[in-house]
């Protein structure tokens, strides 16, 4: 948000579209971030999960700078100021940065599939479908479910890509 | 871009997306790509409902086309539940595909298909021989 409103300010409305797509992606998951966490309080188990999804593509773009904060231990306060801290320290190199470029898109694909977990997770639930979480697999065995249906079933969400090029992927208007 | 929509207008007659070209383009898709690992993936998660969100194929947005065109919407939500009243049936997993986009609003299309499966050496698998059409 705080880059929306800067380049808002500053009127420069190239370098905000370039942006568009990462920040209502993120929009997205805040939206369905809340609504799914009004569903059931074993939402929380998903968060650890979520974390450690969407900084995998943060941390590879920030291993020159990374120091080792136990992110996925941390407070929700904590987490963020994380986060926040990151993402001032690449902001000066990340125009040239292809790497940068290539973490961006990793954590769009990391964003989307997310939301179309948390969406269809919200979207189904009503009166006689009762939606709940649990806990990701943490071995190969264990059974791993994105959410549960009626506290027995279990279901998975999988999000598909373009297999052919990335440009098909990011050049529609969703 | 152009490769997009020349994908789906090759599936159209006179205009519209035509079912059989649709449901060839479908079986051929499921088939060529990594969908068949995804399934698998979802299986061995012992999953008994998978989701799979199109929106971002050619083939969803073909899809999509069809289901608009032809008047054929069904709600997730009775998607969802004719998905839990096959959950007993031996044989087949339920696999409840969607697709979402903003325009002026929110739009979500969603059906459901019923994938063959097999149980090899105490584990369930995808019946790969009943998807291709050989069983």
């Amino acid at each position: 948000m705080e880059e929306f409103l800067r380049y808002s300010k500053a009127e420069k409305i190239e370098e905000f579209l370039a942006s568009e797509p990462e920040i209502l992606e993120i929009l997205r998951l805040v939206y369905w971030y809340y609504k799914c966490s009004t569903l059931s309080a074993t939402f929380n188990c998903k968060k650890t999960e979520m974390r450690n999804k969407i900084t995998k593509g943060l941390l590879d773009l920030l291993t020159p700078y990374y120091s080792n904060i136990p992110y996925d231990k941390a407070h929700d306060h904590d987490f963020n100021s994380w986060i926040r801290e990151k993402l001032r320290e690449t902001t000066p190199l990340r125009g040239k940065d292809i790497r940068y470029q290539k973490s961006v898109l990793e954590i769009l694909r990391v964003l989307k599939s997310i939301n179309s977990e948390l969406m269809i997770a919200y979207l189904s639930n009503n009166d006689t479908i009762k939606i709940s979480f649990a806990t990701a697999a943490t071995n190969e065995y264990e059974s791993d479910y994105d959410f549960i249906i009626n506290e027995g079933i279990g279901a998975q969400v999988k999000t598909l890509f373009p297999q052919d090029s990335n440009e098909e992927f990011f050049s529609q208007s969703f | 871009m152009r490769s997009f929509f020349h994908k789906v207008s090759k599936l159209e007659i006179n205009g519209y997306v035509d079912f059989g070209k649709l449901e060839e383009e479908f079986r051929k898709y499921f088939l060529d790509t990594n969908l068949v690992d995804k399934i698998n993936k979802g299986i061995e998660q012992n999953a008994k409902i998978l989701f799979f969100n199109l929106s971002y194929t050619y083939v969803g947005f073909a899809f999509e086309r069809y289901i608009v065109e032809s008047g054929k919407r069904t709600s997730l939500q009775k998607c969802l539940y004719d998905s839990i009243q096959e959950l007993s049936e031996v044989g087949f997993l339920p696999l409840v595909l969607y697709l979402s986009r903003v325009n002026i609003k929110h739009n979500l299309e969603s059906i459901y298909l019923k994938v063959p499966v097999k149980i090899e050496q105490d584990r369930i698998e995808l019946d790969r021989a009943s998807m291709q059409g050989y069983k």
